[in-house]
């Protein structure tokens, strides 16, 4: 299995990851985009800024991996996460599987981002209009 | 014996600082420097309830030991993805 984590701080090319997780013995490539909200309860979100502990981040990035290659038969799978600065609209969050068959890849991908929300040492600062707060549950 | 702690997020924010030195004794576990950490800084108290904590980039329960030179995180719950 071709493996492919990265934490980035400009857009994740997710035309990239997608070529680059094409295979002939994939018959199905799919992926996984989180993006930014504009607003969240009613209010207007200007930005986000994400921290992450780094070092960790990258392993446990790679420990979801080589999970969903240890649970299904993924020829190729790619965890990108952006940190810093990221505006509405831009994605935070690629996951890329190349399976055999679709079935898989929707379960392997569904498993990939509940890791990530659930373990991934990556935090999420909020900026409003009118203040910031750091959002303490994955969302 | 001294370690070095990592402060991510609200832990960074309510203790002031990204990363202090700390002095703890031989053979103390996770759960004895965070009250090291908390009596240094009652701010802390009310994030110890959901903090998660690594040890050299691992997940470790509160009742992990600690070595020389360890790298302790404090990790406030994650809110990636």
């Amino acid at each position: 299995m071709r493996s492919e984590v990265a934490l980035v701080q400009s857009s994740i090319d997710v035309p990239g990851l997608l070529a680059r997780a094409g295979d002939p013995a994939a018959g199905a490539v799919l992926s996984f985009v989180g993006t930014v909200r504009g607003s969240k309860q009613g209010r207007r979100v200007l930005r986000i800024e994400y921290e992450a502990y780094e070092p960790m981040a990258r392993k446990v990035l790679e420990r979801i991996g080589a999970e969903i290659g240890a649970r299904w038969p993924a020829v190729a799978v790619a965890l990108v996460h952006r940190i810093g600065r990221v505006e509405v609209g831009e994605a935070s969050i690629a996951i890329v599987v190349a399976m055999p068959h679709r079935a898989d890849g929707f379960a392997a991908l569904r498993h990939g981002i509940e890791a990530v929300k659930r373990d991934l040492p990556v935090w999420k600062h909020e900026f409003f209009e009118d203040g910031a707060v750091w959002v303490q549950e994955g969302s | 014996m001294r370690i070095q702690v990592l402060c991510f997020a609200t832990a960074r924010d309510l203790l002031g600082t990204a990363r202090l030195d700390l002095e703890v004794e031989a053979g103390a576990t996770v759960e004895m420097a965070l009250e090291v950490i908390a009596v240094r800084s009652p701010a802390i108290r009310p994030l110890l309830d959901t903090l998660r904590v690594a040890l050299d980039e691992e997940f470790v329960s509160r009742s992990d030991v600690l070595q020389p030179g360890s790298t302790l995180a404090l990790l406030p719950p994650v809110s990636g993805g």
